[in-house]
């Protein structure tokens, strides 16, 4: 069992004890340490993807990349 | 915050350290200038979608959500101006293009220094400033 999958039973019963309790911010703090947690992972795993296309030598698609980079930001601003 | 909390302040703090390898695989796979500069566009891409991720779930709220929009708002063409030198790098190298691009992706790692933070800070980990004496009540 690794110490993410550990990690995330941890935040799992925290939850669930909590939230019986009535101890709303201590969820709130709790979930979002998972997400922020996640969203380290989710970058890990992008970027890994990338190293894999540079390593086996596909082109870069800048076109493509600014595209997707507008279109991110653009529904993130709009939040 | 309470004992539990702080603890998994700390081992989030650790996994955001660990958790990297993908990262440093990208950035090692990248040979030369052009390359780095398209790592960290996709850098920056994969950051922007996590923050999108995390504020449609409502864990980005508030001022926390409103300063990270501030982040992206002035990065953004930073970013883009990176794409630029690069691509204008690719299609003639010399030494202008290459001190343009070396410039835009200096400017770039500011950028994402600063996303980077602001949704470290969704977990608490960059707020808080957390002691193993907090963590286990006694001294380390």
């Amino acid at each position: 069992m690794n110490i993410s999958l550990i990690f995330d039973l941890v935040i799992a019963f925290g939850v669930q004890l909590f939230t019986s309790q009535g101890q709303d911010d201590v969820v709130d703090v709790l979930k979002k340490l998972k997400g922020a947690k996640d969203a380290g992972a989710n970058v890990d795993a992008h970027l890994a993807a990338v190293a894999h296309a540079l390593e086996t030598g596909e082109p870069l698609d800048w076109e493509a990349l600014d595209a997707l980079i507008d279109a991110e930001v653009a529904e993130f601003l709009e939040r | 915050m309470n004992r539990l909390t702080r603890l998994a302040a700390v081992v989030a703090a650790m996994l955001q350290l660990a958790a990297c390898s993908g990262t440093i695989d990208a950035y090692e796979a990248a040979s030369g200038l052009e390359e780095t500069a398209f790592v960290m566009n996709q850098h920056y891409l994969a950051l922007v979608k996590e923050a999108n991720r995390l504020a449609g779930e409502q864990l980005l709220t508030g001022s926390a959500l409103g300063e990270a929009q501030m982040i992206v708002r002035k990065s953004r063409p930073l970013l883009a101006t990176l794409s630029e030198a690069a691509r204008a790098y690719e299609a003639v190298a010399n030494a202008a293009t290459e001190g343009d691009l070396r410039d835009a992706i200096a400017d770039a790692a500011v950028a994402l220094s600063d996303l980077i933070d602001a949704i470290r800070a969704v977990g608490g980990t960059a707020a808080v400033p957390v002691e193993l004496d907090d963590v286990y009540g006694v001294a380390a």
